[in-house]
């Protein structure tokens, strides 16, 4: 949930990269780091395996100007994707205010994505939330390869509350910060009328 | 500002990342080395309390395949992948703790790494009993360290009271209410207060009464609060023993269950090793068996040439006798011939003879007509 630190006049939202593990979810990070004013932005905290796995999680804390006076400040995590790290991944979703899936096109994956919303939804509800009243947008990632899933079946298969989607190439960039943009928007509206700001 | 203009500048904020680097062609070079740790915007309280959380939560997660690792290398099943492994595991929990700047959990760590950094020569074995004393202790530390991050100490204290040390000293509040709080996730004093009292009971497995005092005791000091859940806690210590009995039980199978595994595995071993002698005696036996067919086959083929050589032997030997009569008959015809040859040439001197008187005849005739 949002939370406002009224003495020093913040607004904290925290937005969630979730998904099947290798599906560019730190790519995402890394390029939305890259491209931000370095004055905006903080470090990028990767905990990473010696394999540049996802260990713990990828965390960037980004402003993003003022709402009512307050300045909104936004903390990007993404979630390890290896299966035994549940925890982790549940831990991280703790309080989320918007998630990005981020899916991975290849039909070799596809079982994996599947998966992988089955058990954001799973792990939301031990919070007792749902996917459908939690902001969030669908990421159809690495598009620029062979062997793809086609973006209807993927949407079939995975957008099932009709959430704004994005086809992306997150190596170059490619869709990375419409999705951001989108969940920002969603996050911020859905702040904006909850607080009633 | 107006709710709409604040909404348009946040998102002016977030179209304008997307449409463009925000930052200047200058700042582009700089981050263009993709240095992830240039960043000006500093991690706030609550991030790092956010932060520190989600790591006290998982921390014990990520010990458990270093403990299974650990265990194996010490009752000597362990070999230098899984070593390299640990090492692995390790350097990656060090380099996260320390970069998260979490340095009592990254020293624990490290001391652990050191104390197996040289074991190497000494895997495959059992390791002897101090070694394996001096490790587990660090072992010890670093699950005691993950249980106070995931169970209580969460948090600054002076900023975010944690349930564990509002209620630890409380009369009637015992080991069990705070590990049942703290494995459903409930660790500071506003989460709890926060949280349904039903909801609260439903995760824990506490009943609903004993959530109820235990929120009246965190909202004041509350003596009668305190006592009555001393009494509720009193019926519930019966339980507790039980439970508390079984869970040592479970640790015993668990053990019996380790040292059955790890003598299953020697008899695996040794089984391992009887198969291999076997396999090793059947192929020797199969090679055998396969020579044996060949040198079968040699003789085979040496009687039948034997049998050739005999039969052309025979043959031969017939054909000498052959020869050996019609040699006979030859020398026979020869003798034969040669007395006919002798006759003629008797009858030839004797003609010859006759010639010779027959001319000393006409010479004699002659001289008389001569005369
Ligand atoms: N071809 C291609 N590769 C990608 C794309 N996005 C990410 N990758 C690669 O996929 C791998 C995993 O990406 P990563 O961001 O670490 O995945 P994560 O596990 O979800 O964090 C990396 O080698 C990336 O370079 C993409 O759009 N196209
Ligand atoms: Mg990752």
């Amino acid at each position: 949930m949002a939370f406002i630190d009224v003495k020093k006049g913040q607004l904290q939202c925290k937005i969630v990269y979730y998904g099947t593990g290798l599906g560019g979810k730190t790519t995402n990070l890394r390029f939305l780091h890259k491209e931000t004013d370095p004055k905006k932005r903080g470090k990028l905290l990767s905990l990473e395996t010696e394999t540049e796995r996802t260990l713990f999680f990828d965390f960037v804390p980004i402003s993003m100007g003022k709402i009512k006076g307050l300045e909104t400040r936004f903390s990007f995590y993404t979630v390890p994707g290896q299966s035994f790290y549940n925890l982790t991944r549940r831990a991280i979703l703790k309080q989320v205010d918007g998630i990005v899936f981020v899916s991975d096109s290849q039909v070799s994956r596809m079982e994996a994505n599947i998966d992988s919303i089955l058990n954001l939804e799973e792990n939301l509800q031990t919070y007792g939330i749902q996917l459908k009243s939690v902001p969030h947008v669908i990421q159809y990632n690495k598009r620029d390869l062979e062997d793809t899933v086609s973006v209807d079946e993927m949407r079939n298969e995975l957008n099932r509350y009709h959430v704004p989607d994005f086809e992306a190439v997150a190596i170059k960039g490619e869709g990375v910060i419409e999705a951001m943009g989108m969940i920002v928007k969603m996050v911020t509206e859905k702040v904006v009328f909850d607080l009633k700001l | 500002m107006t709710d709409e203009s604040h909404k348009s500048s946040l998102h002016r904020e977030a179209s304008e990342l997307g449409s463009r680097p925000v930052h200047s062609e200058e700042e582009a070079s700089v981050t263009a080395e993709k240095d992830d740790s240039i960043g000006f915007l500093e991690v706030d309280d609550h991030q790092s309390e956010e932060i520190r959380e989600i790591f006290g939560t998982a921390f014990p997660q990520y010990l458990q395949p270093v403990e299974e690792m650990l265990e194996q290398i010490l009752t000597g099943h362990g070999d230098t992948e899984s070593l390299e492994a640990l090492n692995g595991m390790l350097s990656s929990l060090k380099s996260a703790t320390e970069r998260m700047g979490f340095d009592d959990a990254y020293k624990l760590l490290d001391d652990l790494h050191e104390s197996i950094s040289d074991l190497e020569p000494e895997l495959g074995a059992p390791m002897p009993t101090e070694v394996r004393e001096a490790i587990l202790g660090h072992v010890i530390a670093i699950r005691d360290l993950a249980e106070q991050m995931s169970g209580g100490q969460v948090g600054d204290p002076g900023q975010q009271k944690t349930i564990y040390a509002a209620l630890k000293d409380k009369k009637g509040v015992g080991d069990l209410v705070l590990r049942r709080l703290s494995a459903a996730g409930l660790v500071t004093v506003d989460q709890l207060l926060a949280a349904r009292p039903d909801e609260v009971s439903a995760v824990t497995g506490l009943s609903q009464e004993i959530v109820h005092k235990l929120i009246r005791l965190l909202e004041a000091d509350d003596a009668a609060a305190s006592e009555e859940v001393e009494s509720l806690h009193g019926q519930a210590a019966e339980k507790l023993r039980t439970e508390v009995e079984l869970e040592a039980r479970v640790e015993d199978l668990r053990a019996e269950a380790r040292r059955l595994r790890a003598r299953v595995h020697e008899r695996n071993a040794e089984l391992d090793s009887l198969h291999l002698g076997l396999a090793a005696m059947k192929r020797e036996l199969d090679s055998l068996s396969s020579k044996m067919a060949e040198r079968g086959a040699q003789l085979e083929r040496i009687r039948a040439r034997r049998d050739a050589l005999s039969r052309k032997v025979l043959s031969s030997e017939e054909a000498m006798r052959r020869h050996e009569c019609r040699l006979e008959a030859l020398c026979r015809e020869r003798r034969c011939l040669m007395q006919q040859a002798d006759g003629l040439g008797r009858a030839i001197s004797g003609l010859f003879g006759s010639l010779r008187k027959m001319r000393m005849l006409v010479v004699k005739g002659g001289m008389q007509d001569a005369r």
